[in-house]
């Protein structure tokens, strides 16, 4: 039972939705060092699971445990961004927040 | 008289039922189907509704209506033809919209409850969401609107509005051909869900924040605008539809109002006068007997009679006399008060010992008021026919034509309200005077009938059946009024030029006026 757990959602075989996926990949196996669980949804498959996560766009990368939910939509490429705005990096630094 | 309920309001006398095969007699099969929306006088103005299956785009300003607007699309769907709808929202929180829309007479929760009506929450998060260079909102908003479309077997699809999600998603150098491929494969996707939809975006000053993308007059099949304005006392909102590919729809820019029931539009009501159903052998008393003598016993059924005359001649109480005539033989009348409240009318009919108050209480007489400020003259007209459907009415007074144009309405905008309601008088046989205050303090030198300022009293003679004339006369050490009738269509009347008083009983017509 892993509380840290992010999730992908992108439309998959498209050049956004591949990347938006690589990146994530990179950012959880070199900057959380394997810590965290990755969940990938494809939104034409599962649209139940946008609804209820009231996705709007896509790539979005949503930090769901531990709360509170942080998300990030669109370019992912800045690794350092997209981890200060999931909240998981403090604003300065690379240090993870405790 | 019994029961008079709200009826709805029904344009041309037609009923609703009536109304709508009327307009599905008019598409043909394969051609694009119109889809009844629910909401008063829209579907008129479009000619029986909106394209089936299709998108039209509303482009509005902020605080038009649009909101309001699309909410109603989606509520008359749902409470009143049980078709299920979306709203997708992408600026403004289900809550906060809900929290709007509880001012309206509308049921709504029930509607929510059983998934009649389902809000899709797109708006920005509070907090807790940052955007990082462009996204994708197309293919999640499709897989949402797809996926709880088929869940509720939803007919309606409001979409609010499409501004706010591209100007917070995109950001790229070729956004022009970026939206208009996004547009085109929306209104493609939403075609084959089958979904009536209306699609939102902002205007600023009539150009739409996409159209410099020229984004909607490519893509979007239909486009209705709203636009609103300042007048002086009210807002004057009017909407327009500006094309509506491969369908009929009433054109120019149409008066609306917010009112509690919602949205309530006022497009022209076509008139075919030559349908007339008046017969000149049957005559409306005043119950004035000189004035009934002079007219040869009356005005003739559904004629339109124009009462011209001075400040004090008597005109509002000619008026009375003959609604009170028509009450006391049966017929029921509508006052159409735009100068006195209905209370100073029935008192001064009290004066003349007419008790209109049981006629008013049986809902023979019915009243119809307007503020005179920003005078609506469509929704006027409206109202005029909706009292008429009511009660039957007979006999129509308004008092007074001239109190419309000193309030801020274009005389042209009065001579087209005054066709119109002539016309529908006319088609219904009811017989319609018309108050005009004419403006010389005393009517004429010897040997000339009018002054120089009853002109615009005269722009109306050409629409009007008949004209009488009241005046006065200052003649020796006295001021006499008189009274003649200058014209009456498809009728033989009296040329006499008649003196007259008004005592406690009304109207008294003396002897012919003798010159000097």
């Amino acid at each position: 039972m892993n509380r840290k757990r992010l999730r992908l959602y992108v439309v998959a075989n498209t050049p956004s939705g591949t990347a938006a996926l690589s990146n994530a990949r990179q950012i959880c196996r070199e900057c959380l060092d394997g810590d965290w669980d990755l969940e990938v949804i494809d939104v034409v498959e599962r649209p139940d699971q946008v609804e209820a996560d009231h996705i709007s766009a896509v790539p979005a990368l949503v930090k769901k445990e531990p709360r509170p939910s942080r998300r990030v939509v669109g370019d992912l490429s800045d690794h350092r961004r997209v981890l200060m705005a999931l909240e998981i990096f403090a604003e300065k630094g690379m240090a993870p927040i405790p | 008289m019994a029961g008079h309920t709200k009826k709805e309001i029904v344009p041309g006398n037609l009923k609703t039922s009536e109304l709508r095969r009327f307009w599905k007699s008019r598409t043909r099969e394969g051609g694009v189907q119109k889809h009844e929306t629910g909401i008063a006088g829209f579907d008129e103005m479009l000619e029986g509704g909106l394209p089936r299956g299709r998108v039209t785009l509303v482009s509005a300003g902020t605080g038009c209506g649009k909101t309001v607007l699309l909410n109603e699309f989606i509520y008359r769907g749902a409470s009143m033809l049980a078709e299920p709808g979306l709203f997708l929202t992408f600026e403004e929180r289900p809550e906060d919209i809900l929290r709007n829309l509880r001012n309206f007479l509308w049921d709504l929760d029930p509607l929510i409850e059983d998934r009649k009506i389902v809000f899709l929450d797109a708006a920005p998060l509070k907090e807790g969401e940052v955007t990082l260079g462009s996204a994708d909102w197309f293919e999640p908003m499709l897989a949402r609107i797809e996926y709880v479309a088929r869940d509720i077997g939803a007919k309606r699809l409001a979409v609010d509005n499409l501004g706010a999600i591209f100007l917070r998603y995109s950001t790229n150098e070729d956004d022009e051909r970026c939206l208009r491929d996004l547009l085109f494969k929306l209104s493609d996707r939403i075609k084959r869900l089958g979904l009536t939809t209306l699609l939102s975006t902002e205007s600023v000053d009539h150009v739409s924040s996409l159209s410099r993308y020229n984004a909607d007059e490519f893509v979007s099949e239909g486009i209705i605008e709203l636009s609103s304005h300042f007048g002086e006392g009210a807002e004057i909102r009017k909407m327009a539809v500006r094309k509506l590919r491969g369908c009929s729809f009433r054109s120019g820019r149409v008066r609306f109002d917010i009112t509690a029931g919602g949205i309530e539009v006022f497009p022209k009501i076509p008139i075919d006068a030559s349908v007339g159903d008046t017969d000149f052998d049957v005559r409306k008393a005043f119950g004035v007997a000189g004035l009934d003598a002079a007219l040869h016993g009356g005005i003739p059924e559904g004629h339109i009679v124009l009462i011209a005359g001075n400040t004090g001649t008597g005109k509002t109480t000619l008026g009375l006399h003959f609604l009170h005539q028509g009450l006391r033989t049966g017929e029921a009348g509508v006052w159409v008060t735009l100068e006195e409240p209905v209370k100073v009318v029935l008192k001064t009919a009290q004066a003349h010992d007419w008790d209109l108050q049981p006629h008013v209480d049986s809902g023979a007489l019915r009243f119809v008021t307007a503020p005179l400020i920003d005078v609506a003259p469509d929704r006027l007209l409206y109202r005029i026919i909706d009292a008429v459907n009511t009660n039957d009415a007979k006999r129509i007074v308004v008092d007074s034509v001239s109190s419309l144009e000193s309030a801020s309405m274009g005389k042209e905008s009065v001579r087209e309200l005054m066709v119109q309601l002539a016309g529908f008088a006319k088609t219904q046989g009811i017989t319609v005077i018309l108050n005009y205050l004419s403006g010389d303090a005393f009517g004429a030198e010897k040997g000339q009938l009018l002054g120089s300022q009853t002109t615009n009293a005269m722009r109306l003679s050409s629409i009007v059946d008949g004209v009488v004339l009241l005046r006065y006369v200052e003649r020796g050490q006295a001021v006499r009024k008189l009274l003649n009738v200058l014209k009456l269509r498809g009728s033989e009347h009296d040329r006499d030029i008649l003196t007259f008083e008004i005592d406690g009983s009304g109207f008294v017509v003396g002897e012919r006026f003798s010159g000097d």
